[in-house]
């Protein structure tokens, strides 16, 4: 009966112009242009009259435009807690946020120790190798580092960089000459398919 | 068919006792915890209860007229008591919720080692404490600054290790919290600047308390103020019969320690016929008054009028036709806490023209907070004065008549 008598309002709310469901399309064809339906056991219109709401649309269609549409579905429910269970709630949140930021304090400190240890081979490297830094300066150098692997460098180059409307002949990897920037094209003319 | 029925009706029962057994198992493994369980206790009380009913617990209207009538009124509603004493009183920190209760060891194992810090940083102190002030590179007054730094860092500690528990946060929601303990002061300060300081703020900034009565203040101790059992708000307006008594403060401080400080209530507003201008008049004085976190009551009639009191209380009035009168409440701290000289003080301070500025400045003073309350004229102040022989209730202040300049006449005798 309380579900019937949402579905009522529901209905009231969502009113919506008749549609031919099935009930309703055997309904106009058991009763032919009529408009009121009158049961066919029935030479009077009383009953149609007493009832009096014509047709209706049909329920499961309010349902779910309810459920899917409605503010009242759309918008969480909100906490609402007796003391100890908000208590409880409470206890939950503030260790779940204590453990997140032991966890990113954590992530943060072996970042911090990956950084320092590489930045003492690097010293170690430049200070303790006993070639002046020779090695050390060959091993900073970033020439090669973009290139197209077929050609003796790492990472293809389209990698490096966003696109631009220009670029130079070389592909900014320096001036032509015995370098890197003698071997870059940015457009290989002579390219055709085998 | 029956014979194949008793076996699984024996299954069943024996099921069924394993089930009720069950939860007593548990009880019992609990009782074996640490802590203090009540359900023990509540077990052993039963047997008297009809005779030794428990206020929390008892729902039967009889019992609850025989504790009342002895004194002990039942506490809660009766739909309370009753859902109390049916309901198994499984503390709150046992209580068997798998998530709570992960939750719960992750809390204790962050509070260890908060407590491991503590001693840590203790013993980081003391041992500043004992060294020699030459060892540093700054001398003494490095060594202090850094005492002090260290002394903070310890009460961030402290603070931190309460600040997730579930009872700490209950016992300060219940107004229960201990402000001796670092935890609950914070608690509290917390609540009070999220928004009844700003209300004070702001009360007294837009009735102009800040720059008439004192040059600037950055409140950081709670007044309020009570005449008798009403509670007045900063700002409000209060009736000259209700305010004929002093009134009672409560000055609730945040941080550690004790205060020495002076109450001064002034009244920016006195009407002044002949300048045509407003005085300043002071209706209450007292110094050397001690506040601490855990007393902050402060009574203004039960001061000691030998060592404490300036300057009695002054019924604040405003004379008819006069604007509001602002009663503003002051609270200056002593300088390093040490008591004013009390007689020279009560000789040189005035009542009428006291200007608090020159108070301040006389004896090393620093305001910590203020208030204010309002008067005006109403049908009790005629008799409030006569009661403490004041002049001048038979006389109604006019508005000056100022006289239009001739070109804004309205009917000039040009137009004639």
């Amino acid at each position: 009966m309380h579900a019937s008598s949402i579905r009522g309002a529901l209905a009231q709310v969502f009113q919506i112009p008749l549609r031919p469901t099935l009930r309703n399309a055997a309904g106009q064809i058991s009763t032919g242009i009529t408009t009121t339906t009158t049961s066919s056991f029935s030479t009077s219109a009383s009953r149609a009259a007493k009832k009096g709401r014509g047709a209706k649309p049909d329920q499961r269609i309010t349902l779910i435009r309810y459920f899917l549409y409605h503010p009242t579905t759309l918008t969480p429910r909100p906490l609402r807690f007796s003391r100890n269970r908000y208590l409880r709630h409470w206890t939950i949140h503030r260790a779940w946020n204590l453990y997140r930021a032991k966890v990113k304090q954590a992530r943060q400190l072996e970042l911090e120790r990956q950084y320092n240890a590489m930045h003492a081979a690097n010293e170690e490297l430049r200070v303790g190798a006993g070639d002046g830094g020779k090695l050390f300066r060959k091993a900073q150098m970033k020439t090669g580092v973009w290139s197209i692997p077929e050609r003796g460098g790492g990472v293809p180059i389209e990698y490096a960089r966003g696109l631009v409307e220009w670029m130079g002949s070389t592909g900014g990897l320096g001036s032509s000459g015995t370098g890197l920037g003698a071997k870059a094209k940015i457009w290989d003319s002579e390219w055709t398919r085998s | 068919m029956a014979p194949s029925r008793a076996p699984s009706a024996l299954l069943l029962h024996s099921l069924r006792s394993l089930a009720i057994e069950k939860p007593s198992t548990a009880l019992a493994i609990r009782a074996f915890t640490s802590a203090s369980s009540t359900c023990q206790e509540v077990q052993a009380e039963r047997p008297s209860f009809y005779r030794n009913p428990d206020p929390e617990t008892v729902y039967q209207p009889r019992l609850e007229r025989k504790l009342a009538r002895a004194g002990r009124p039942p506490i809660g509603s009766r739909r309370r008591r009753m859902a109390l004493s049916q309901s198994p009183r499984i503390p709150f920190e046992q209580l068997p919720y798998q998530c709570f209760q992960e939750a719960r060891k992750v809390l204790v194992e962050d509070r260890e080692e908060k407590l491991r810090k503590i001693e840590t940083e203790r013993a980081r102190v003391a041992r500043v404490r004992e060294a020699d002030p030459g060892a540093f590179r700054g001398g003494e007054p490095f060594k202090q600054k850094k005492l002090a730094s260290m002394e903070a860092e310890l009460e961030r500690l402290k603070i931190l290790a309460d600040i997730n528990d579930p009872s700490v946060k209950r016992r300060f929601e219940d107004g229960k919290g201990d402000m001796n303990k670092p935890i609950y002061r914070y608690l509290a300060e917390r609540k009070w600047r999220e928004y009844p300081r700003k209300v004070l703020v702001q009360r007294i900034t837009q009735m102009n308390v800040v720059p008439d009565v004192v040059p600037n203040v950055d409140p950081i101790v709670d007044v309020k103020i009570a005449f008798g059992k009403k509670a007045v708000g900063s700002g409000d307006f209060v009736p000259s019969d209700v305010s004929e008594k002093p009134c009672q403060l409560t000055l609730q401080a945040f941080d550690r320690g004790e205060k020495m400080v002076t109450i001064a209530v002034v009244d920016p507003d006195v009407p002044n016929v002949e300048t045509d201008s407003f005085d300043s008049r002071c209706h209450y004085l007292a110094s050397n008054i001690t506040i601490s976190p855990t007393k902050p009551l402060v009574d203004l009639s039960k001061l000691s009028p030998g060592s404490q009191v300036l300057l009695p209380w002054l019924p604040p009035h405003a004379q008819k036709g006069s604007p509001y009168h602002r009663l503003s409440i002051v609270i200056l701290q002593h300088k390093d806490n040490i008591p004013i000289d009390f007689e020279p003080a009560k000789q040189k301070v005035e009542r009428d023209g006291f200007t608090l500025r020159s108070f301040m400045s006389r004896h090393l003073l620093t305001p910590i907070s203020a208030s204010l309350f309002r008067t005006r004229w109403d049908e009790s102040t005629a008799a409030v004065m006569e009661r403490a022989g004041l002049e001048g209730a038979n006389v109604e202040l006019k508005r000056k008549k100022v006289e239009p300049l001739p070109y804004k006449r309205r009917n000039p005798s040009s137009f004639r």
